[in-house]
């Protein structure tokens, strides 16, 4: 059984997230939209999966392979631009005599989690902190190794690191390999994604934290979706670059790898930069 | 940048960004403008596009400068109609919490109520 899966394009309502990476490769609560919807179809008895991606196709591709992770083969293809579900139809499936899922499974345009269609993710940021919220009480799937619930909605992923002074308050869902230092408030309605680093005393509230982001020490994230640098108020429809790598940036270029498969090493934000913060923070709150 | 002292409040407008390149030529104007009966620093962020970390950094400094000057009298700093970009930055260094932000279009007349500091 052959699908078909159309990678949205820029979307004006949620253009800065669209800036960080091809909307089928943002992260909610650890997995890509193009993963959960693989592996949608592979529960449906998909077999072969053709993917149309005109935003970034290598970037898509390099994220879900050939799809043997699921057990299917998947096909990338870039597109021009982004098809609608009936001309990808007419282009893709008139001609081709293999047998497809049954509509509306056969051809699919990722802008909704399989699991929540009722809710729209890319039409503003709002909408999109929403259905990532949403997805909290549902992610806890069998297929996650690792991820516990420590307290009824506090989620916690492999291997992530929350220091004893940190105060996590539900619902919230901490990514794998995140590390979070003492003092820090996780909480309510935050999701960190994998390996984010959340420094000393910060708090982060009603919040999503992208993937490799650094939250400097003694800051405080509420409304917002933080992506790297981009910190983007989703109430207020606001977007800020953040100029200073000790406030708010990704931690990609600082990355320290993990020292072995089973204990990663910790990992620090720049010790200068931190310095700089804590001292003028420390002002703040005395 | 324009300073202005009226009835005890100590008004900045016309500034157009607050960050590493002005932030000490803005510290030491402002510094240089405070007087012992002063009630109050209102900054105007209306026409400001850009505010970092040493712009915080400069706005955290003058308020300390200023209240050392209050000694134990009231003291308020307000920053006013800060674009959405600038108040994110400042919500997110948490300088929300120390100075008054009178969000673009309600700002109110008239001098600042003092802070009681004791």
């Amino acid at each position: 059984m052959k699908a078909l899966l159309i990678c949205p394009n820029e979307r004006a309502g949620v253009a800065a997230l669209a800036e960080c990476v091809p909307l089928a490769n943002v992260s909610i609560l650890g997995k890509t939209l193009v993963e959960y919807w693989l592996e949608h179809l592979a529960g449906l008895g998909a077999q072969e999966v053709l993917i149309l991606a005109a935003d970034r196709p290598d970037q898509v591709l390099a994220g879900i392979g050939d799809g043997a992770r699921w057990g299917l083969r998947v096909i990338l293809k870039p597109d021009k631009f982004e098809r609608t579900p009936e001309e990808a139809r007419a282009r893709h499936q008139a001609s081709d005599q293999a047998a497809w899922l049954p509509a509306p499974n056969d051809v699919i345009l990722m802008d909704y989690l399989p699991s929540l269609p009722q809710l729209p993710l890319f039409t503003s940021y709002a909408d999109w902190f929403a259905a990532a919220q949403a997805l909290m009480p549902l992610a806890l799937t069998p297929d996650r190794l690792g991820v516990r619930e420590l307290k009824p909605g506090e989620w916690v992923g492999l291997n992530a690191h929350v220091s004893a002074g940190a105060k996590l308050i539900a619902p919230c869902w901490i990514g794998e390999r995140a590390w979070i230092e003492a003092d820090a408030t996780i909480g309510p309605n935050a999701v960190l994604e994998r390996e984010v680093f959340i420094g000393h005393g910060a708090e982060v509230s009603h919040s999503v934290i992208g993937p490799e982001t650094l939250v400097g020490q003694f800051t405080e994230i509420r409304n917002s979706i933080a992506w790297g640098s981009t910190l983007i108020n989703w109430q207020r429809d606001s977007c800020l670059k953040v100029p200073d790598s000790f406030l708010l940036c990704s931690r990609e270029p600082q990355r320290i790898r993990p020292v072995s498969a089973n204990k990663p090493a910790p990992v620090h934000a720049p010790l200068s930069a931190t310095a700089r913060f804590r001292e003028y923070a420390t002002r703040l709150l005395t | 940048m324009n300073i202005n002292q009226l009835n005890g409040t100590l008004s900045v407008t016309g500034l157009r960004e607050l960050n590493a390149t002005n932030a000490q030529a803005f510290r030491s104007a402002l510094a240089r403008a405070l007087s012992r009966d002063l009630q109050a620093i209102e900054i105007d962020f209306s026409q400001t596009r850009a505010v970092d970390g040493a712009g915080l950094g400069a706005l955290v400094a003058l308020y300390e400068t200023a209240k050392e000057h209050r000694k134990r009298e009231g003291f308020a700093m307000r920053l006013t109609n800060p674009t959405p970009t600038v108040q994110q930055m400042i919500e997110l260094a948490r300088l929300h919490h120390l100075f008054e932000i009178s969000p673009q279009g309600s700002a109110p007349e008239g001098t600042l109520p003092p802070i009681n500091l004791t």
